[in-house]
């Protein structure tokens, strides 16, 4: 059995005295997709800030297991809710910055890996574009480009999915498989949105009030007793979880 | 009772934001670039912040020389030392106006327009994007900007001189038919290129970090909502103003002394 890429044991974390994560216990595996899923405001992007290193805990502790032995650290790519990209910068040099950053590559080089990252989401021809000037569904896209811009070994999507049409949530569900296909990278994907992550997702979260709901692969999920995640992976059943809600 | 704790309270907090705003800008300046794309942004930076605020500053300076002429006109002439007008504008220009005013014009075209760029960017997980893809935001972000503005002020100040004084000298001579030659003999005489001129600009230099570092405190510090960068750009030019008056209150009583 393979060892977590990510293990986080009895994670808490408060934003002053308000509780957003109770003592959670979460492993990524890699070279899995793995999904945080939930309504809003349990605390799912908190966990992927938590994850990411953006935010510090309350409590508990979090440990990478690094693929090389010299301990390099793991390469990071996010794609934020809002896209993040920088909005001075056109397409092209969005997804240039970290490499320029990072390596001293002759302008031809550089030029030819940027346009492999757009080619790969379909965004050859918008490099001379700003944000401003794309389509939510490119805008995305160009985000996820920039996300993979130093190939690394974990993304983190924040809510992929979110404000974006079904054939352009189907086509960023494609891309995520195809980036996780070819970069040989490991994923987590926090999202509400349940039939493209279920199709998705290697292994699945389902957080309710602070604290993990479910969690097993997603052919298992329909077999869950709990009335809270029967209700969210079928919106039909929406009336029980109103009155799950309720009793609780 | 009350107001003596208010007032104490207040002190103590002013005095705990200087120290803030001071190590910020210790900690700005030790992040020193290290790679050719965070040195570009300085000359980007110097770009957006210097060069594009050139049009305000000799737009305001010939204004603002041609007002200093027709007052300055107007009080000589009562006695009778209209003669004298070059001298009292050039040394109005170069001793006060020039760096109070381009540092005043500045703070409202680049001082609040840096702080809601920067709160813009945090507010847009723009800073949080960046920081994902380990791009420093002290060497890439700050200290670009800092140099920048260190840099632009005390030449948008000549530039201000410069100006003001051409302003002053065609409304003296077309408007005022004063004696073109006097004005400029005037100047000549009794200005002095170490104890006005660079004086002057001695105090940008000054002016220029505390516009600097207050823009971009209060830029990575601007809370995450409209309102905020709002309040954010407000304070930069309420701070930086109010600084800038009291800073050079503070250098003109040192300089009239020491120099």
């Amino acid at each position: 059995m393979s060892t977590a890429l990510i293990q986080a044991d009895n994670l808490s974390i408060y934003y002053d005295s308000q509780c957003v994560l109770n003592r959670i216990n979460v492993k990524i595996m890699p070279n899995q997709t793995t999904a945080f899923m939930g309504p809003s405001g349990v605390g799912k992007s908190s966990l992927l800030k938590a994850l990411s290193g953006q935010i510090s805990l309350h409590s508990g502790t979090i440990n990478y297991n690094y693929k090389d032995p010299n301990r390099e650290p793991l390469k990071t790519g996010i794609l934020f809710q809002d896209n993040a990209l920088l909005l001075h910068l056109t397409v092209f040099e969005n997804v240039a910055l970290p490499i320029r950053y990072h390596y001293n590559l002759p302008e031809k080089i550089l030029n030819e890996i940027v346009m492999m990252k757009l080619h790969a989401v379909n965004l050859e021809h918008a490099a001379d574009l700003f944000p401003d000037q794309l389509s939510g569904g490119m805008t995305r896209r160009a985000a996820i480009a920039r996300s993979i811009a130093l190939d690394p070994d974990l993304i983190f999507y924040d809510e992929p999915f979110a404000g974006q049409d079904p054939i352009n949530a189907e086509s960023i569900a494609k891309l995520i498989k195809k980036m996780n296909k070819h970069l040989d990278a490991t994923s987590i994907i926090i999202t509400h949105e349940v039939n493209l992550t279920l199709q998705l997702a290697d292994y699945i979260y389902i957080f309710d009030k602070h604290s993990i709901a479910f969690q097993g692969s997603p052919q298992t999920v329909s077999k869950s007793k709990n009335p809270f995640v029967q209700a969210f992976i079928n919106p039909s059943l929406k009336s029980d979880a109103q009155s799950y809600e309720d009793k609780t | 009772m009350s107001f003596i704790v208010l007032l104490g309270q207040s002190t103590y907090n002013q005095i705990l934001l200087i120290g803030r705003i001071t190590l910020f800008f210790i900690s700005i300046l030790k992040s020193f670039p290290r790679k050719i794309i965070e040195t570009y942004q300085i000359v980007l930076q110097m770009f957006f912040i210097g060069a594009k605020t050139i049009s305000i500053i000799v737009l305001s300076a010939i204004f603002i020389g041609s007002v200093l002429s027709i007052q300055g006109h107007y009080i000589l002439n009562m006695f009778g030392a209209d003669d004298q007008l070059g001298q009292l504008v050039a040394l109005s220009v170069l001793r006060e106006l020039g760096p109070v005013m381009t540092a005043l014009l500045f703070i409202g075209r680049a001082g609040g327009s840096v702080t809601s760029e920067i709160g813009i960017m945090r507010l847009t997980d723009q800073i949080n994007a960046l920081k994902s893809m380990q791009v420093s935001i002290q060497r890439y972000i700050m200290f670009p900007r800092l140099v920048a503005i260190i840099v632009s002020l005390p030449l948008l100040t000549m530039l201000f001189n410069a100006f003001a004084i051409i302003g002053a000298y065609g409304i003296s001579t077309v408007s005022l038919k004063l004696d073109p030659g006097m004005f400029l003999i005037s100047i000549n005489t009794y200005v002095s290129l170490w104890d006005d001129v660079a004086a002057g600009l001695f105090k940008t230099l000054f002016f220029g970090i505390i516009i600097a570092t207050i823009a971009l405190y209060y830029g990575i510090n601007a809370t995450k909502s409209s309102t905020g960068v709002a309040h954010a750009s407000t304070k930069t030019v309420v701070y930086s103003s109010i600084s800038i008056l009291l800073c050079d209150y503070i250098l003109t009583s040192m300089l009239m002394r020491l120099w």
